[in-house]
């Protein structure tokens, strides 16, 4: 066995653990939609890696297997914060308020609210393919479904996701001609706040 | 327009080649609303990418520098040798601990300049959990000592884990001021993160005094990862 080989090895998938941290919480982020939450996600997900980093032979195949490791914490997450619904159709969207309103008028917002309001197997495929890029079969092997699920759900999440989008930005339309800037003002004070 | 969404979803992620790609290529030229359902799926791949890259990553808690992390690498292969870490031997059986197993002891000179450093992390309020911890920990002291080796010695503590360290939580505190107060190499620290969650639920975490606050329980345990420490996982 080559031990200075293998010890560089580790140092390496250390490293690379700790830097896949912005794009896991990202990733987190998409599927929980809470910040806080998407933090401790991610923090348990990074720990596990570390503590399996010894099952990874193939370092071609450290993105599946990290995100492998981030979907089945979220998994956890739900099955023990939600027992009694239907894992794939959670969804995490906040009701609407006044102050919900005004940040559709960031189209950043709008996408993210979007992608909120998407039942939580929808969510999934469609982050794992356009945030990261990665290939279906890559994201039916973290998901643990066929490629023509994966295909379908994306399918649906991508015309979810259009529908709603067109929709709140009809929402900002109507608020930017709104003659009522006062009260849009108001609004936006609150947010600031 | 002879194309389903699927296949245009395929194109647009990359998915489709050979004659596929080709068939659909050659169609986009003179097909407008095939351009046209290609523009949506390619302008929502865009703008998904987009909402979630301004995206603002928590800060975190960095001890390391570039120099730090140099000569860590430089002592790694020392470390290493020493610590067993590069022998992949983590915790698998819980209900013995690292010492029981003789899980490091691989020294590559005497006795006397041997240091064996590990984290032990525990991250779930379990009693049980807590007193394997301690007593992993007071296994690894004793029998380091024993053998007249160095030992050096952190219990970090996260998420429901952190009630191992808070004096209303615990039922082990006089036992961590005691290991605390008989072994100068052992650290107890508590994640910085952790304390936060209790704060904003306005809950003091009220530490046990021997215990000190740390970075994020992921920062430390990368950084002595990457210093040649063995993590053991509660």
């Amino acid at each position: 066995m080559n031990v200075f080989k293998l010890a560089c090895r580790k140092v390496a998938l250390v490293k690379r653990i700790e830097q896949s941290r912005s794009k896991l919480y990202r990733m987190a982020l998409a599927w929980c939609h809470d910040p806080m939450l998407a933090d401790d996600l991610v923090q348990e997900a990074l720990m596990l890696a570390l503590q399996k980093i010894h099952q990874l032979n193939n370092d071609a195949a450290f993105n599946g297997w990290i995100y492998t490791i981030l979907n089945n914490v979220w998994l956890g997450y739900l099955r023990k914060s939600r027992p009694t619904e239907d894992i794939d159709k959670i969804i995490v969207a906040d009701s609407a308020s006044p102050e919900h309103e005004v940040l559709l008028v960031q189209i950043d917002f709008v996408v993210r609210s979007a992608m909120a309001g998407l039942p939580n197997a929808q969510r999934q495929v469609v982050s794992l393919v356009d945030l990261d890029g990665l290939s279906y079969s890559e994201v039916a092997d973290i998901l643990q479904l066929p490629i023509g699920t994966v295909m379908s759900r994306l399918n649906r999440a991508r015309k979810a996701l259009s529908s709603s989008i067109i929709k709140n930005r009809k929402l900002y339309q109507d608020l930017s001609s709104s003659t009522d800037k006062d009260k849009f003002d108001q609004k936006k004070l609150r947010v600031v706040k | 327009m002879k194309f389903s969404e699927d296949m245009i979803n395929a194109y647009a992620d990359g998915e489709l080649l050979g004659s596929e790609k080709d068939d659909f290529e050659a169609a986009l030229i003179s097909d407008a609303d095939l351009q046209s359902a290609l523009d949506e799926v390619q302008q929502l791949k865009r703008e998904l990418r987009s909402a979630y890259q301004q995206v603002e990553v928590p800060v975190q808690q960095r001890e390391s520098s570039a120099n730090y992390r140099v000569a860590s690498y430089i002592g790694l292969f020392l470390l290493a040798f020493s610590s067993g870490w590069i022998s992949g031997d983590f915790v698998k059986n819980p209900n013995t601990t690292s010492a029981q197993r003789g899980m490091a002891t691989q020294t590559v000179s005497a006795d006397s300049v041997a240091l064996n450093r590990y984290i032990l992390h525990i991250g779930t309020h379990d009693d049980e959990k807590f007193k394997r911890a301690l007593d992993e920990a007071e296994a690894l002291l004793v029998k380091y000592q024993n053998n007249k080796s160095l030992i050096e010695l952190e219990v970090i503590a996260n998420a429901g884990g952190l009630d191992l360290f808070r004096e209303n939580a615990t039922p082990y505190s006089e036992r961590v001021k005691r290991i605390s107060q008989a072994y100068p190499n052992i650290r107890f620290i508590a994640c910085s993160n952790a304390i936060e969650r209790l704060r904003e639920q306005g809950i003091e975490p009220n530490l046990i005094n021997a215990v000190h606050q740390g970075p994020t329980a992921l920062d430390q345990v990368v950084m002595r990862m990457n210093q040649g420490w063995s993590y053991i996982k509660i």
